[in-house]
């Protein structure tokens, strides 16, 4: 059998980085499998100088159901802010299917690190 | 994208082996509204170059099975069966893949009404933020079609 070499567009996990998210709810809305969640808080913080105190979002909870997930990468291509990537990772295997909900502590570490 | 005939599909599949694509990635189907499109995505596994090969289907919607090229292709075309109600001609096992009868509408047309997108809760439908639940719009999920939903408040009884 011939040696098997895995695309480098290959569709395998996604990953998120929290800092680049601002809870747009982008990705969460245009999944076609509704399988991303995500829960957020705003919070006032005022700006040396600023008029006016600024109203940011704060990221509580993101999960990606990769049981449910098809791996379309819509929400990698609408995210505009690349808070979502593909990791080229095979790393989603499960003891049940709870398992591969993947939260925000998981995802961070499919996000491919800068530079690679 | 390699386009052919719906009749020369699976020579082109055949063909597409001969020249060294030895994995069948993937078949799909998508609905055009006016027809059915089946693309297929074969790979050759040496150095993962893949190539796609499309058909439109007639209004009959037949297509003739290329398992006897790729073995595998028989759960897509199950699939293609199930979901685009496409009838694939000349394959042994044309059991249902997901569902279990073969009641219904395929679900993957879009003229299908998809009573789990109605009742399941959208995670798109809240807004992120507690703060702004209160003044917020009820949206329309992706794969939901107008006049599927009765709005809320309204009286439907
Ligand atoms: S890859 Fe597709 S199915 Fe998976 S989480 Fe992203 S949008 Fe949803
Ligand atoms: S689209 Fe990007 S920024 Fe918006 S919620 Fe999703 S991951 Fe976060």
């Amino acid at each position: 059998m011939t040696e098997r070499v895995i695309p480098p567009n290959a569709h395998s996990l996604i990953g998120l980085n929290p800092d680049a998210c601002t809870s747009c709810m982008i990705c969460v809305r245009e999944c076609p499998v509704w399988c991303i969640d995500l829960a957020s808080h705003t919070h006032e913080v005022t700006e040396e100088g600023a008029r006016r105190p600024k109203v940011v979002h704060v990221l509580d909870e993101f999960t990606i159901d990769f049981g449910a997930c098809m791996f379309c990468g819509i929400c990698v291509d609408v995210c505009p802010f690349d808070a979502l990537a593909w990791s080229s990772g095979l790393d989603q295997s499960a003891h049940s299917a709870g398992g591969l909900v993947h939260g925000i502590d998981q995802l961070v570490k499919w996000f491919p690190a800068s530079g690679s | 994208m390699r386009q052919v005939s719906a009749a020369d599909w699976a020579a082109e599949l055949a063909e597409r082996q001969a020249a060294g694509f030895d994995f069948l990635d993937m078949i799909t189907g998508v609905d055009r509204l006016e027809s059915i499109e089946v693309i297929a995505s074969v790979m050759r596994s040496s150095d993962a170059t893949c190539e796609l090969v499309s058909t439109t289907l007639d209004s009959d919607r037949t297509l003739a099975s290329i398992t006897h090229v790729y073995a595998g292709a028989g759960w897509y075309e199950r699939e293609l069966a199930e979901m685009f109600g496409v009838l694939i001609l000349g394959s042994a096992d044309q059991r249902p893949l997901l569902r279990r009868t073969d009641e219904g509408a395929p679900t993957m047309l879009k003229s299908t009404v998809l009573g789990a997108r109605v009742l399941t809760p959208w995670p798109g439908d809240a807004d992120a933020s507690d703060d702004a639940k209160a003044n917020r719009r009820r949206q329309r999920a992706v794969g939901v079609a107008e006049g599927w939903l009765v709005e809320e408040g309204s009286t439907d009884d």
